[in-house]
C-alpha cells in the first residue's frame, strides 16, 4: 500500500495516448501513394516516349486531329550455314560444305527498348517511434548547531593569615549536525515499428494463358497439300 | 539494355544488348545458331531510341530521389 507521506510527483506520460494521436494512414499510406503516383508518371512518360520514338505519325485524309500510327522498322542482318553437298570428282564420294548466307529482315523498333524495365519494384515503409518520460526528486536536508558555555568562579575563605582562596573555570563545547537525502526515480518508454513492404505483383495465371493463347494464334502454321486456305 | 526477338529461321530465343548492337556485334540463336546483327542503315534511328531510353531512366532516379525526400520530410 502506498504511503501516503511519501511523495510521488506527477504522473507519468500515458504509452497508449501518445500512440492513438499518430496519422498512421498518411505516415504509411502517404508513402506508398507516392510511390503509386511515380509509377503511373512515369507509365505517362513512356508512353509518350514510346509514341514519338517508335512510331511514325501520318495524318489520315480527310480527317483532323487524327493519325495512323505505323511503327519504325529497323533491318537486321542475318546470316545462316547452308549446307551444300557437291558430287567429288570421283563419282563415289561428295563433297560436303557449309555456307554461309546472308540475308536481312526487319523488325520493329519496340522490340529493341526494354520498356517494361522502367517502373517502381519495391517499397519499403519503416516507422520506429519511441516516447519516453521520467521523473526524478532529490531532496536533502543537513542540519548543524553548535554551543560554547564558559564559567568561572572565585571563591576566598577566611580571614587574616589563614585564608583560601579558590578561583576556577568551566567551559562546555558542543556541536552537533545530521543530513537526509532521498533520491526519487520513475520512468517508461514504448516503442511502436512498422514495416510495410509493397512490390510489383506477377500477372495472375489466367492472365498469362490468355496472352499466350494470343501470341500462339499469330504463330504461322503448314497447311496439308490440297487444302483450302481460311478466307 | 537487354532485349530479346525471335529468331526468323527457327523461331527460337535469341537475346540481345542493344549497346553491343550499336557497336556493331552479332548475336546468335540458342537453337539454331543463326547470326543476327543491325544494319548499319538503321544504326542513327536505334542509337536515338537508346538515347531517349536513358533520359527516361535517369528521369526515373530523379523522380526517386525526389520521393525519397518528401517521405524523410514527414
Amino acid at each position: 500500500m502506498a504511503d501516503p507521506s511519501v511523495n510521488t510527483g506527477p504522473a507519468l506520460v500515458s504509452m497508449a495516448q501518445q500512440f492513438s494521436g499518430l496519422p498512421m494512414r498518411s505516415l504509411i499510406g502517404g508513402p506508398l501513394t507516392a510511390a503509386a503516383q511515380a509509377n503511373s508518371m512515369m507509365a505517362m512518360t513512356q508512353t509518350k516516349f514510346m509514341m514519338d520514338t517508335c512510331f511514325n505519325k501520318t495524318p489520315i485524309k480527310g480527317k483532323k486531329d487524327e493519325y495512323s500510327l505505323a511503327p519504325i522498322m529497323v533491318t537486321m542482318t542475318l546470316s545462316r550455314g547452308v549446307i551444300s553437298q557437291t558430287p567429288g570428282a570421283d563419282g563415289k564420294s561428295d563433297k560436303v560444305d557449309i555456307e554461309s548466307v546472308p540475308s536481312a529482315f526487319t523488325i520493329p523498333l519496340l522490340t529493341l527498348i526494354p520498356l517494361n524495365a522502367l517502373g517502381v519494384t519495391d517499397v519499403q515503409v519503416g516507422f520506429d517511434m519511441e516516447v519516453k518520460s521520467s521523473y526524478s526528486d532529490e531532496s536533502s536536508q543537513q542540519s548543524s548547531s553548535s554551543s560554547h558555555e564558559e564559567a568561572s568562579f572565585d571563591a576566598k575563605l577566611g580571614e587574616g593569615w589563614w585564608s583560601v582562596e579558590v578561583k576556577g573555570s568551566v567551559s562546555h563545547d558542543s556541536s552537533s549536525s545530521s543530513s537526509q537525502s532521498a533520491t526519487y526515480q520513475k520512468s517508461n518508454s514504448a516503442k511502436y515499428t512498422v514495416s510495410v513492404t509493397a512490390g510489383q505483383l506477377p500477372l495472375p495465371q489466367g492472365v498469362t494463358t490468355i496472352i499466350q493463347a494470343y501470341t500462339n494464334s499469330i504463330n504461322p502454321i503448314t497447311l496439308p497439300q490440297g487444302s483450302e486456305q481460311p478466307s | 539494355m537487354q532485349s530479346q526477338i525471335p529468331c526468323p529461321q527457327c523461331g527460337g530465343t535469341i537475346i540481345l544488348d542493344t549497346h553491343l548492337l550499336l557497336a556493331g556485334q552479332k548475336f546468335s540463336c540458342q537453337q539454331c545458331h543463326a547470326q543476327v546483327g543491325l544494319s548499319p542503315q538503321s544504326q542513327p534511328d536505334v542509337a536515338q531510341a537508346v538515347q531517349g531510353f536513358e533520359a527516361l531512366q535517369r528521369q526515373k532516379a530523379q523522380v526517386a530521389t525526389a520521393a525519397q525526400s518528401a517521405v524523410n520530410e514527414l
